[in-house]
């Protein structure tokens, strides 16, 4: 596995015990479909919520949600659409949340953001 | 999950209810907004957002929609911002459905929830009126201006938690009342005075006759005669416009953006001078988006032509609709608009253009020709809806200075005002049961059943028709004139002496239509 794919492994584990620990129950890891990838599906009490991980060494190339764009948020909605079409979630409360997460020598940072659409 | 506000939208003048109706349900966090919004209205839901979270409230992240209806026409601006965040604290359950029923609301948010002032909120606030609304919540910005309106009753807020605040009874606003307006007394005397006028006694009787049922009047007479002086004393013997009348002039001059900083009632009646150079868009009114030109500008005033014939023919003609249905209607791809424009047409012009033809002691220099094409540039039928020709010549020395060397003075404006009153009420309790309120809307039908005359009239008018080759429109216009006549002497019926006046006001332009031989 190469050095890349490893730190998002990294981030995506770090996200989960964090959402755990804040009392997600995770539904889906590394969702995949023809139209594209969700990194997790939790539920928060009653809302079904998306999330999109991030992770970086530095801030050299901006912050790591910086990168999600409005083309990547895009990929998002169609895979959570055919993710809700497939399994019947329509009336259900829902959203999407970025987690980004610094990994710098000094230690790792973790940011929560809600409802990025 | 659902929930009503009332606000309103304008078109044209009017401004018509509109029901925001919000409805949140689940599935993905979005806003969409429905009901033909354009950019500005579209917009709205970026500033609620902000605004309602650092007001410290919930926006919920649900699906929300919400509708403007009725839904086939368009809206536009920014006072929907201010209901529609009320639609949406009341569809979340932050404030209760039943007190926000009672209001309508108009207003535009900042992203801090500060309640900003919108344009054109007095026309808003009196099509609200006129549609029933009685309690209007709106920005304090705007509360001086929409105070007049004395039978509604106004709550200003300046932030959106004084909404919240007011609806949940925490800490209710009371209902503004604006600073006594202004009487009407006051604003007559700040105008200018016929007393400044010396001689010319036939040209202030032909104006008062104008001014008692709103005839229109085009005054011919040199530079310098005291046509303008004369046209700008007019609207001081006009009748004081009713509370009403003062409520739409205000609404059309906020269209306009034209009301004075201060706000408050317009109470006088309008003067409109346009430059002869206007252009028939800037006098009608339009632009994409219309807006009112100095025709619905003069609305229950006086639209002042001066240099008549100057006036380029495409703008002369705008004026055939208005002086006709009194109203004007503005067709634009966005829309088409209707302004009321009941106004009084006073023309003036000079008798050729070196202005001397017919001075007792100056030598006119145009050419019989030149005088022609002059006064060819006022079309007949134009000419026909002006009810009185009258001329003017300059004051002899003698009328001017009396023997003692004194300026003479008769004749102020507050008595003509007092006999045109009495003459308008007349009118208007004479035609209660018909369609109109003076003799110069009067129709052939209604000529017949209200202006009968006798036979030394009827003889007289007969022989005007005989000497002057009338047409039959200028008679209906003679006896419409003595009609009025009558009504300025307080005499029950049209006599020989009415008709004999009247048909002097119609002279000029009959008589002269050969050009230079009367000169």
């Amino acid at each position: 596995m190469d050095d890349r794919k490893q730190l998002g492994k990294l981030g995506e584990e770090k996200a989960v015990r964090y959402l755990i620990s804040k009392g997600f129950k995770i539904l889906d890891r590394n969702y995949k479909c023809k139209t594209g990838e969700i990194d997790i599906i939790a539920m928060e009490g009653k809302t079904l919520v998306f999330i999109e991980v991030k992770t970086r060494r530095g801030l050299s190339y901006g912050l790591p949600c910086e990168s999600v764009t409005s083309a990547k948020k895009r990929h998002l909605l169609r895979t959570l659409r055919y993710y809700v079409a497939f399994h019947g979630l329509e009336e259900m409360d829902m959203r999407v949340d970025v987690i980004e997460i610094l990994a710098l020598r000094k230690g790792i940072y973790l940011n929560h953001i809600k409802n990025i659409v | 999950m659902y929930s009503r506000i009332l606000t309103g939208s304008i078109m044209g003048i009017d401004a018509e209810t509109v029901t925001v109706e919000t409805d949140i349900s689940s599935g993905l966090p979005s806003m969409t907004i429905v009901g033909l919004p354009d950019t500005s209205v579209r917009e709205a839901k970026e500033r609620i957002r902000s605004a309602l979270r650092n007001a410290g409230y919930q926006f919920p992240s649900k699906r929300i929609t919400v509708n403007l209806s009725p839904a086939d026409s368009k809206k536009e601006g920014t006072h929907f911002d201010l209901p529609i965040a009320v639609g949406v604290m009341v569809a979340s359950g932050e404030i209760s459905a039943g007190e926000a029923a009672q209001y309508a609301f108009f207003g535009e948010l900042s992203l801090d929830g500060k309640v900003n002032a919108v344009q054109g909120a007095i026309a808003l606030a009196i099509g609200l009126r006129n549609k029933g609304v009685r309690k209007l919540i709106l920005p304090a910005g705007n509360r001086h201006e929409v105070s007049i309106l004395t039978d509604m009753e106004i709550y200003p807020v300046a932030h959106i938690s004084d909404v919240e605040a007011h609806l949940s009874g925490m800490n209710p606003l009371m209902p503004f009342r604006g600073r006594p307006r202004k009487s009407s007394r006051e604003v007559c005397e700040s105008g200018e005075d016929f007393v400044d006028v010396a001689g010319q006694e036939g040209v202030k009787r032909a104006l008062q006759v104008a001014a008692a049922a709103a005839h229109n009047i085009l005054m011919v007479g040199p530079p310098g005669a005291g046509k303008t002086m004369m046209a700008r004393r007019l609207p001081g013997i006009l009748p004081t416009m009713t509370y009403e009348e003062c409520l739409e002039v205000t609404r059309i001059y906020s269209l306009a953006g034209q009301l004075p900083a201060e706000g408050g009632l317009i109470t006088q009646r309008p003067f409109r001078a346009p430059h002869h150079t206007i252009s028939p868009t800037a006098l009608a009114g339009g632009g994409s988006k219309p807006r009112p030109g100095e025709v619905p500008l003069a609305h229950f005033g006086v639209l002042f032509l001066d240099e008549f014939p100057e006036f380029c023919r495409k703008a002369l003609e705008v004026l055939r609709q208005p002086l006709e249905d009194e109203k004007i209607t503005i067709a634009r791809a966005s829309a088409t608009v209707t302004y009321p424009a009941k106004i009084m047409l006073v023309a003036a012009m000079n008798p050729c253009p070196c202005g001397n033809l017919g001075h007792s002691t100056r030598k006119c220099t145009c050419s019989e020709y030149q005088v022609i094409q002059y006064r060819s540039k006022i079309s007949g039928p134009l000419a026909d809806r002006i009810d009185i020709h009258i001329e003017i010549f300059p004051v002899p020395y003698e009328e001017l200075i009396d023997s003692a060397g004194r300026n003479i003075k008769k004749g102020n404006s507050e008595q003509m005002r007092n006999a045109v009153e009495i003459a308008r009420s007349v009118q208007i309790d004479r035609y209660r049961r018909e369609r109109i309120s003076y003799n110069s809307q009067l129709t052939p039908p209604l000529i017949k059943k209200y202006c009968p005359l006798d036979r030394e009239s009827e003889q007289l008018l007969k022989m005007a028709f005989e000497t002057y080759s009338l047409t039959a429109r200028s008679g209906l216009k003679i006896i419409k004139l003595a009609r009025t006549i009558a009504d300025l002497e307080q005499e029950e019926n049209i006599s020989a002496v009415h008709v004999a006046e009247a048909i002097s006001y119609n002279r000029f332009y009959t008589a002269n239509r050969g050009g230079k031989a009367n000169g």
